[in-house]
Formats: structure tokens, sequence, C-alpha cells
């Protein structure tokens, strides 16, 4: 099913505070690149959910199309919000190691 | 649009099935009419129904949805009841018409549009929680 | 790392969601035929699902298909097989209000269902905030 997938996406997505910086920036996934994807993402979405939301009110699509498009634009809201918080309390860390 | 539209599919049918109903209702208290302003007994009525399109609703091709609509209230032609009766004040050589109106039958009438009626309120029932169900998704 | 988690044009459950397109679109045939429960000349309609249409041709073996999609090529909108009146209505009042009440009750299930997954999904994302 479906969710299995995007639980793993989940997981996979929210960097831990304990990885090194050194390692994601040779792999090219630093964080300000993961950052960027998820505002990326909310971006898309929540235009999406506009969109679904104008074609609601001109009567082309239903209901439950609308209340899943802002759905699924609020949950990647959160997952930003979640990678943000991350990256902030992972740099506040290393700020405190560099003594 | 489709849970939409299908509030205003039954709300034609609430509308069509009140008007058949109003007009058993006449009918029936008029069963014994037997003079009226234009001359002669009350004659029946009947309603006429058919099916309509809707304006705003997702006309999709050509299996387009349908409601109703009362096209219109007609005369019943069929002939009145002469009775013997030679001493009644409206009577015309001896014999009173009476509407062709059967009581009897005007009520069951009344009771099916009631029955009709009252189904379309239950469908418009489950799509009110139908859609007030959609809007609380994930809360 | 991917985090695309959501491709804006895919829906979140697929599978569910068409099959909701579906039961709304169902209700608004039903609704049309309770309404047209006396009209003269009203042929009972429903609407099939594009994998539906093996089993219905059991339910309405000669059911005339009205080849024309609603709008949606998934769908397709088609006459059941029921004996017309003396007024050449076929509706049943009976069928239609529990056709009416099954529709919703499988509407109203897949919309609880997508909730609680909904639901799921956050506090997945909330948790991992502890830790």
């Amino acid at each position: 099913m479906n969710n299995f997938s995007i639980y793993n996406n989940i997981q996979k997505s929210i960097p831990q505070p304990s990885a090194s910086p050194t390692a994601e920036k040779a792999s090219g996934d630093s964080f300000g690149n993961v950052l960027k994807d998820a505002i990326n993402q909310v971006n898309s979405l929540e235009t999406n959910s506009q969109t679904e939301m104008n074609k609601f009110l001109s009567e082309e699509t239903d209901i439950h199309a609308v209340m899943m498009a802002l759905e699924k634009a609020d949950i990647s809201f959160q997952v930003m919000m979640q990678v943000r918080n991350k990256i902030v309390s992972a740099y506040q860390e290393i700020m405190k190691t560099q003594v | 649009m489709s849970l939409f539209s299908a509030m205003n599919i039954s709300a034609g049918g609430l509308t069509a099935e009140r008007r058949r109903f109003e007009v058993a209702y006449v009918n029936m208290i008029n069963s014994s009419t037997t003079r009226t302003p234009e001359g002669g007994p009350y004659r029946r009525k009947d309603v006429v129904f058919q099916t309509t399109t809707f304006d705003g609703v997702m006309q999709e091709a050509d299996g387009r949805l349908q409601g109703v609509e009362v096209a219109g209230v007609v005369d019943d032609m069929s002939p009145f009841e002469r009775v013997y009766d030679p001493g009644h004040p409206d009577a015309v050589d001896d014999y009173v018409s009476y509407p062709n109106v059967k009581a009897s039958e005007e009520m069951m009438n009344m009771m099916a549009a009631s029955r009709s009626y009252e189904a379309n309120i239950a469908a418009i029932g489950i799509l009110k929680t139908m859609i007030n169900r959609t809007l609380d998704i994930g809360k | 790392m991917d985090t695309r988690l959501f491709p804006v044009n895919t829906r979140l459950f697929p599978a569910i969601e068409d099959r909701m397109d579906w039961t709304a679109k169902r209700h608004q045939v039903l609704t049309a035929n309770v309404t047209n429960i006396d009209t003269p000349g009203y042929h009972t309609k429903d609407v099939s699902f594009a994998d539906q249409l093996q089993f219905l041709q059991l339910r309405a073996s000669n059911g005339k298909h009205i080849t024309s999609p609603l709008g949606d090529s998934r769908m397709s909108l088609y006459e059941v097989q029921t004996d017309p009146d003396i007024k050449d209505n076929s509706v049943s009042l009976d069928r239609e209000m529990t056709e009416l009440a099954k529709n919703g009750l499988m509407y109203l299930t897949m919309i609880q269902f997508v909730s609680q997954k909904i639901k799921t999904l956050r506090s997945a994302i909330n948790e991992g905030n502890r830790g």
C-alpha cells in the first residue's frame, strides 16, 4: 500500500542531528538543500491546493478532492517545519561543540 | 461538484412532490363541488412530471443528470358523474353533474406524494452527513 | 535522499480516492433516481467503475450501456435492467433508498479511513520531534 512508502520517505527525509555535517556535505545532501527541497515542495503543494479550490468553486471538481489536496499541502508543510527544526537544533549542537 | 448537485436534484424533487400533493388535495376537497365560477362542476386536475437538467450542474456529455420538474397542471378530461336528482339547485335536465374526482384515489395520491417527498428528504440527510464528514477529514 | 514526499500530481491514496470519486458520482445518479420515482418514461440508472463492468454484467445482464462517460473516462452511466411499470417508469423506491444508504456508508467509510491515515501520518511527523 502506498502509506508504507510515505512512512519510509518521512523517516528518510527528517535528518538526524547526530549526522556529521561534513559527511552530509560530501554526499551533496546538505542541510540547506534538504530544506530548500522541502520548501519547494510546500510551495507547489500550496499552489496545487489553491488550484483545486478554484476548480471546486467553478464546479469542476468534488469536495473530497479539495480536502485531500488541502491535507496534502498541510502535511508537507508540517514535514518542512520538522526538517527546519531538526536543522536548527543540529546547527545549535554543532555551534556548541566548536569551542 | 457531484455531491452538491445532488442537493439540487433532491430539492427539485421536493418541489415537484409538494406540487403533486397540493393538486391532489385540492381535487379531494372539491370532490363534491357542483358549482364553480366558470360554471359547471369542478374538473379534476393532474400534474405532469418531466425530467429536467439543471444549469450549473456538471453537464457530463450525454449522460446528463436528470432531476424532475412539474411541466404543468392539466385538466382531467374524463366525464363527470351524472346523478338523477331533479330537486337539486344545480340540476340540469333533472341531472346533477358531479366532479370526476374519487376522494379515495386522491387520498392515495397524497400518500404517495408524501412518501416520495420523505424519500427526497432522506436523500438530503444522507448527503449532508457525507459533506459534513468530508469537511472534517484529518481533524 | 529524496524529500519529494508528495509529488503534486499524485494523490495520497490513489486507489481510495478513485473510489471516492466513483461513490460521489454514483450518489448523484442514485439521487436522481429517487427524485424521478414518479416521472413517466424514466428508467433507473447507475454508474459503473472501470473494473466493475464484468461483475455488473451479471447483475444487469441486458443493461443498456449509455456509453457516455460522466465527463470521466473511468466510469460510465448505464441503465439498470428492471421492469418498467405502466407509465414506463422503472424506479423502485426500496432499491434506490437502500442503494443510497449503502453508497453513502461506503463513502463515509472511505473518508474515515483516509482521515485516520492522515492523523497517523501527522503523528509520525510530529513524534519525530522528540529525540
